[in-house]
């Protein structure tokens, strides 16, 4: 059975989590823009959500210096 | 009409950037960063879009790059933003109230101000600005181009001069973005714009664009979309600066108003628009009793003068009985006014967009020769 995995990073603003996007389309990473999930973090705010690539993402995410606030990777299958 | 009032907000505007306004209202119509929702989301891409093509343009990044009402409320989140009871600022002979008003606010709560005065000489005009700078000088406040003249301040030496001696430079952008490039950093901190003038945005845009290296206080606390739970404002930029509802579909129009810039190139622009005024100096100096002001310095394409003995606001007054756009009266600066030695009569300001021609031009003469 094929194990598929969905990774999150939470982000400051609605503003860095489009930049964030937009950096990660650049690499041939595509991620959509959602609310952080309650585990995430307190209050509303903004996350992106992507299909596998968590290391290269984090990586991507960190030398851009978008600050992650807080990230997981949920495996599925 | 002929409209040679473009200091004031450019009209017409380019093609696109009413089609955006269109799309916005129709296309955009969530709230960016307040849902999560597709709509929302969409419209936060929007937004972003336009920030990054700002941000490119001025030299900063997407971060720092605030959306603001207008050039006035960009300048108030600077000065007030950035000093405090016991600062010192100082600011130009050629400000506009939106720089002159705040700072005299400020000065009520202990801030004190000095002014440098703009002379033909730029090396004279630093010299002065120099000798005002004293132990507590947090910022210098000033205009890159004063709205009543023209007249260009010699901005990369005052900045290289800020940065040597550690002091804010927060530049009032309102004539000069659109028309001559700027950008922030090498010592200019903040550089204030409206996205209506030179940028041909609709009103009620403005950006307060900055190179990071100083954080604002703010002056307005509320909505973010980010931390609500917390009644603490977020310190996240530039949701910090942005508190309340975007003018999303404002910004969206922005975006084409910048791209038409971009597209048409600022010296193409300035060359465009310095030509009309030059046809019109050289007119109005065959005129008798009409007085230029302009010296040998450096000047955007704005032209002001007068007629005779008349008041400025009579002589605009009798142009727009006959077609012309133009401003007359004192441009909210009565600092700028008080220097040129032109508070009894105010000036007659002429400013061209790239939409202008010389027959506009000629037309304009022909009636002024009548007066």
């Amino acid at each position: 059975m094929n194990k598929r995995s969905i990774s999150i990073f939470s982000l400051s603003s609605i503003t860095y989590a489009i930049k964030a996007q937009s950096v990660l389309k650049k690499e041939g990473i595509s991620s959509e823009v959602i609310k952080t999930p309650k585990d995430m973090g307190k209050g509303c705010g903004y996350s992106i959500r992507l299909a596998s690539d968590f290391h290269r993402a984090e990586e991507i995410l960190t030398q851009a210096g978008i600050e992650i606030k807080a990230k997981k990777q949920i495996t599925k299958g | 009409m002929i409209y040679f009032d473009n200091a004031a907000t450019t009209y017409p505007k380019p093609a696109s950037v009413a089609k955006a306004l269109a799309y916005a209202v129709t296309s955009v119509g969530g709230n960016p960063g307040r849902s999560g929702h597709e709509m929302s989301v969409r419209a936060a891409r929007e937004v972003y879009k336009v920030r990054r093509a700002a941000a490119e343009l001025f030299g900063s990044k997407e971060e720092n790059t605030v959306f603001t009402l207008n050039c006035t409320h960009s300048l108030n989140l600077a000065i007030k933003g950035i000093l405090k009871e016991g600062d010192h600022v100082i600011i130009s002979s050629l400000e506009h109230n939106s720089v002159a008003r705040p700072v005299c606010a400020l000065m009520k709560k202990g801030v004190e101000c000095s002014v440098f005065d703009v002379y033909e000489d730029d090396g004279q005009t630093l010299e002065g600005l120099k000798r005002l700078i004293k132990n507590n000088t947090k910022a210098v406040v000033c205009t890159v181009a004063s709205n009543v003249t023209g007249r260009v301040l010699p901005i990369n030496e005052i900045a290289a001069l800020c940065r040597d001696k550690g002091i804010v430079l927060v530049c009032d952008g309102a004539q000069a973005v659109g028309v001559m490039p700027l950008k922030v950093g090498n010592g200019i901190n903040f550089l204030c714009m409206p996205g209506h003038k030179g940028l041909y945005g609709p009103t009620g845009t403005g950006l307060l664009v900055s190179d990071g290296e100083y954080e604002l206080s703010t002056i307005i606390e509320g909505g973010t979309g980010t931390t609500s739970t917390e009644t603490e404002q977020t310190p996240v930029m530039p949701e910090k600066l942005e508190s309340g509802t975007l003018n999303t579909v404002g910004i969206v129009a922005l975006g084409k108003g910048i791209e038409f810039v971009k597209k048409a190139g600022l010296d193409r622009i300035h060359k465009s628009e310095e030509k009309l005024c030059s046809r019109l100096i050289n007119k109005l100096s065959q005129m008798n009793g009409v007085t230029v002001y302009r010296d040998k310095g450096s000047y955007l394409p704005i032209v002001a003068f007068n007629v005779k003995n008349m008041h400025s606001s009579e002589v605009a007054d009798y142009l727009s009985s006959r077609g012309f756009a133009l401003r007359g009266g004192y441009q909210c600066a009565a600092v700028a006014h008080k220097y040129l030695g032109t508070l009894e009569n105010g000036v007659v300001r002429f400013s061209p967009s790239v939409f202008n021609n010389e027959s506009q031009v000629d037309m304009l003469c022909e009636s002024i020769k009548n007066l």
